[in-house]
């Protein structure tokens, strides 16, 4: 593949991460993630064309469970809401949308 | 007798069910001892006095229990249920859980009391406590020092006394290089060993809870009333702790010739050689090994960890809970909540996550580090070929001021010598080895996925000497 020179366009990425960034913020950031992002570019010294990724350590498979309802680990309406600011007749409530 | 809060975890349980003394009045030492020492060393974000006291209540001596009467203390990542949990963020700074942890089930299970939510780097992210939103945890031996992170506050209550243990969790060292820094026994276990159901997610393909205590044994006592396999969570595995290998007869102790290299404070270095030299004299063979990739672990790190963050801390939108900021557009709601609530190194670390999996990038810097993790995972495998377990140290170098690291890079290398073995999902133990300069030292034994017992086993060994 192709290697696409790294470069960080801070308004675009802070959009695709939904996360409002003041200019301060984005100014410093800028210039630590350039930092860090040198140092990552260490890695591109090593050949692992032919490495399998690690995504998970423990080497389980398709770990199932039955297809039923445990009450234990469901919560009630009033309990899922709990901690919301904005509720209405039981649902969170958010601006309108259409 | 002894003072209440000086006493190991089997010694306050069976005091309980002996009826030595109610645990209302174990429970009352600690809080005692917190209300002394709580102003200088903020360890706690919550103290649970009432829900403890209810808790305490309620046993009875000669009932059944491992830890029967016994205040354990909580880092704030870890949910509790009715009891405010904030992951050291703002953002969730009055987030009630309305479940509870698998971890804490367990301990309860076992008549354990929870005794408060412990300070920590917001999120997990930090290896000071100096990210938390809630101030800074000062480390007991220096108050000018950081306590290590991100479990801080589990650390410095431990070594301070204020519980006799506390849980904490482990992605790139938070548990080890904390408890390096105070002074006390520090469990990671294996990945898999200990169920995160109930945990605020920061990289899940690494975080594992694990114990913070005085004494190997109590740490052993926790690890056991925890570990095993959780339906709640699908990455827990039963596994057979049975130890194959048994005394420091002929056990082969590998040294990493990576981990003494640029870096490590000199001090440190002595002092891990002087712990292999005495395991040697107990009948240990000592053998330098190589972990050839150790040098790219932090930026592996750096890669796997904030790519799951930008996933993870998704959820935190401003409607289901926390932090919420008006708007008459939803996208400008979620981003200005998100923006309002988060501290910088979690807003830094969503913005490289974002980055690194992001179309274009993500087969550069996300895939490329999952292969390089393999090639980690391999040298240990390696090693393991040739020796039993690795001696390391736990952190390069003793507890650093308050302040003193200000770029986020330098920060990052505190963990160079716990984050190798995280990434390969292997179990490590920081274990106290004496002082320096007035400042607790920890050593780090490495093994193979689930030989907790054999850390024990050795950490034991390490503990009974007589450090400077």
């Amino acid at each position: 593949m192709e290697m696409k020179k790294a470069v960080l366009d801070i308004d675009y990425i802070a959009r695709l991460a939904c996360l409002s960034l003041t200019p301060p913020e984005k100014k410093s950031f800028s210039q630590q993630l350039a930092d860090v992002l040198a140092q990552i570019e260490e890695l591109k010294k090593l050949d692992v064309a032919k490495v399998e990724p690690t995504f998970q350590t423990t080497g389980a498979t398709d770990v199932l469970r039955r297809d039923e309802v445990r009450k234990e680990r469901v919560l009630t309406a009033p309990e899922a809401l709990a901690n919301a600011k904005e509720t209405e007749r039981g649902y969170f409530r958010v601006p309108k949308i259409i | 007798m002894r003072e209440i809060t000086g006493l190991s975890l089997k010694q306050i349980a069976e005091g309980v069910r002996g009826g030595s003394f109610s645990a209302v009045e174990v429970l009352q030492a600690f809080l005692e001892k917190i209300a002394e020492k709580e102003k200088a060393l903020n360890a706690f974000i919550t103290v649970n006095s009432e829900g403890a006291l209810t808790q305490a209540q309620k046993v009875k001596k000669g009932q059944k229990g491992r830890l029967l009467g016994v205040p354990i203390a909580l880092k704030d990542n870890i949910s509790t249920r009715g009891l405010r949990t904030t992951a050291g963020s703002k953002i969730i700074e009055d987030y009630i859980p309305p479940y509870q942890a698998t971890v804490v089930a367990r301990l309860l299970a076992e008549g354990a009391l929870v005794l408060g939510k412990t300070n920590m780097d917001e999120f997990a992210m930090g290896s000071s406590t100096e990210n938390s939103a809630y101030g800074v945890t000062h480390n007991p031996y220096d108050l000018t020092r950081v306590p290590g992170g991100s479990s801080g506050g589990s650390a410095a209550a431990v070594a301070a006394h204020l519980a006799p243990a506390a849980l904490g969790t482990d992605t790139g060292g938070s548990i080890k290089q904390p408890a390096a820094f105070c002074g006390v026994v520090g469990l990671r276990p294996t990945y898999g060993a200990v169920s995160r159901y109930g945990v605020i997610a920061l990289t899940s393909s690494l975080d594992q809870v694990g114990p913070l205590a005085k004494t190997v044994a109590d740490a052993r006592t926790v690890f056991e009333v925890i570990r095993g396999r959780d339906s709640f969570d699908a990455t827990t595995v039963e596994s057979d702790y049975s130890s194959k290998i048994s005394g420091l007869k002929n056990l082969r102790i590998g040294l990493p010739k990576e981990y003494f290299g640029a870096g490590l404070e000199k001090a440190v270095a002595e002092r891990v050689k002087q712990v292999a030299s005495s395991l040697e004299k107990a009948g240990a063979r000592l053998e330098e090994v190589s972990l050839p990739h150790t040098h790219y672990g932090l930026a592996v790190y750096y890669i796997i960890t904030p790519s799951e963050v930008s996933s993870n801390l998704a959820r935190f939108d401003g409607i289901r809970y926390g932090v919420r900021v008006e708007d008459s557009s939803i996208e400008e709601l979620v981003s200005r909540s998100r923006g309002k609530g988060f501290g910088s190194e979690p807003k830094r670390r969503i913005i490289l996550g974002t980055f690194a999996l992001s179309s274009g990038y993500a087969d550069q810097f996300y895939l490329r580090a999952a292969k390089v993790r393999t090639l980690i995972a391999q040298d240990f495998a390696q090693a393991f070929a040739k020796v039993d377990l690795l001696l390391t140290p736990t952190a390069p170098t003793t507890a650093f001021k308050i302040g003193e690291k200000k770029d986020p890079l330098s920060m990052y290398f505190s963990d160079i010598f716990t984050i190798p073995a995280n990434l390969a999902g292997l179990p490590g133990l920081s274990v106290p080895a004496g002082m320096i300069e007035g400042l607790p030292v920890g050593v780090q034994l490495i093994g193979p996925k689930f030989s907790e017992n054999l850390l024990f086993e050795v950490g034991e060994a390490i503990e009974k000497e007589k450090w400077s």
